[in-house]
């Protein structure tokens, strides 16, 4: 009984400890870390879907190649900005959203589209515009093979090699 | 759902815990989903909706399927990454990868496909769970585009 008594005057003096949360909103501390956003500096380079570990980012080249898509799925992603610290535009920002519960999956995807980058060559999709733009513009000299796919780019480099005097030497 | 109190059963389906220890959290009197009339029961039997997190791993398969076929429950909250999508072991010989597979592979076993509520996170906030269960009883709406979108804007500047 005096037990039950002085757990009783302990509740009273603690008083209402259950916070109002869904009925008013609770902003998250600063140092919680929600899902990435992408911004339009993005240039479709797809470091960052090479970066993810959870695999929630993907490059999709859609629509017979015409338009390359930057997809990310907040309800496979992990939250740890792995994107961030990878994208060379600082495109890739944190935010502190949390209220993410949702019956439609649809609504946990975003989306980004970019002009995709054709193979002088063979024409097929390897790149977007911007990131080729971007790339050149950074190492500058290159751009015989930066305008071809992964495969021409190799037959080039092949072909440069061999008709080289001396067997050898990219230039 | 009708707004009733809503019994919820945890299974675990090999996930690593961080998600068990939020709902925990969310379970406590500073979260008080009690007010909901939420209660986290025994037995899939006495369940109205289960919470489910973790890859659906093979080894946990077996049980977790079982505990469908008696449960039968009416709405399932997909608690975190590995719920929601197979998160970092979505390409793993070992899981399924999370409650699309999970809910294809019962439907084949003929239980009827229940109402999912995902809960992204990794873990999820006890307050994003508690939202879930909002949202699941019909107190909120979703909104998670809306504020994507929003965050999108306020980050641009």
């Amino acid at each position: 009984m005096v037990g039950r008594l002085t757990a009783l005057l302990a509740a009273l003096r603690t008083g209402r400890l259950t916070l109002p949360y869904p009925y008013q909103p609770a902003p998250a501390p600063r140092s919680y870390r929600g899902p990435p956003v992408f911004l339009d500096d993005c240039i479709g380079c797809g470091a960052c879907t090479y970066a993810c570990p959870a695999g929630a980012l993907s490059l999709r080249y859609l629509a017979g190649d015409d338009v390359v898509v930057l997809e990310h799925s907040v309800a496979r992603c992990i939250f740890c900005m792995l994107c961030a610290d990878v994208c060379p535009m600082e495109a890739v920002r944190r935010t502190s959203v949390y209220e993410l519960a949702t019956d439609n999956p649809a609504e946990l995807v975003q989306r980004l589209e970019h002009r995709p980058a054709h193979c002088a060559d063979c024409g097929a999709a390897y790149s977007t515009l911007r990131a080729v733009s971007e790339a050149a513009g950074r190492v500058g000299g290159i751009q015989r093979y930066m305008l071809r796919c992964p495969g021409c780019r190799a037959v080039e480099v092949a072909s440069v090699i061999a008709s080289s005097r001396r067997g050898g030497g990219l230039a | 759902m009708p707004r009733r109190s809503l019994w919820v059963y945890h299974v675990n389906t090999g996930g690593c815990n961080g998600c068990d220890i939020e709902l925990l959290a969310a379970l406590s009197p500073l979260y008080d989903p009690e007010r909901f009339g939420v209660r986290l029961v025994e037995s899939p039997r006495h369940a109205d909706a289960f919470v489910l997190s973790g890859p659906v791993t093979l080894q946990s398969l077996p049980s977790v399927v079982e505990a469908f076929r008696v449960g039968r429950p009416e709405a399932v909250i997909a608690l975190g990454s590995c719920a929601c999508g197979g998160g970092i072991w979505h390409d793993s010989a070992a899981v399924l990868g999370g409650i699309d597979p999970l809910l294809d592979l019962l439907e084949e076993e003929g239980i009827p496909r229940p109402r999912v509520i995902r809960v992204p996170g990794c873990p999820p906030r006890p307050h994003s769970i508690l939202y879930g269960v909002a949202v699941l009883l019909g107190y909120a709406e979703p909104k998670a585009a809306k504020l994507l979108a929003e965050a999108r804007r306020a980050a641009r500047i």
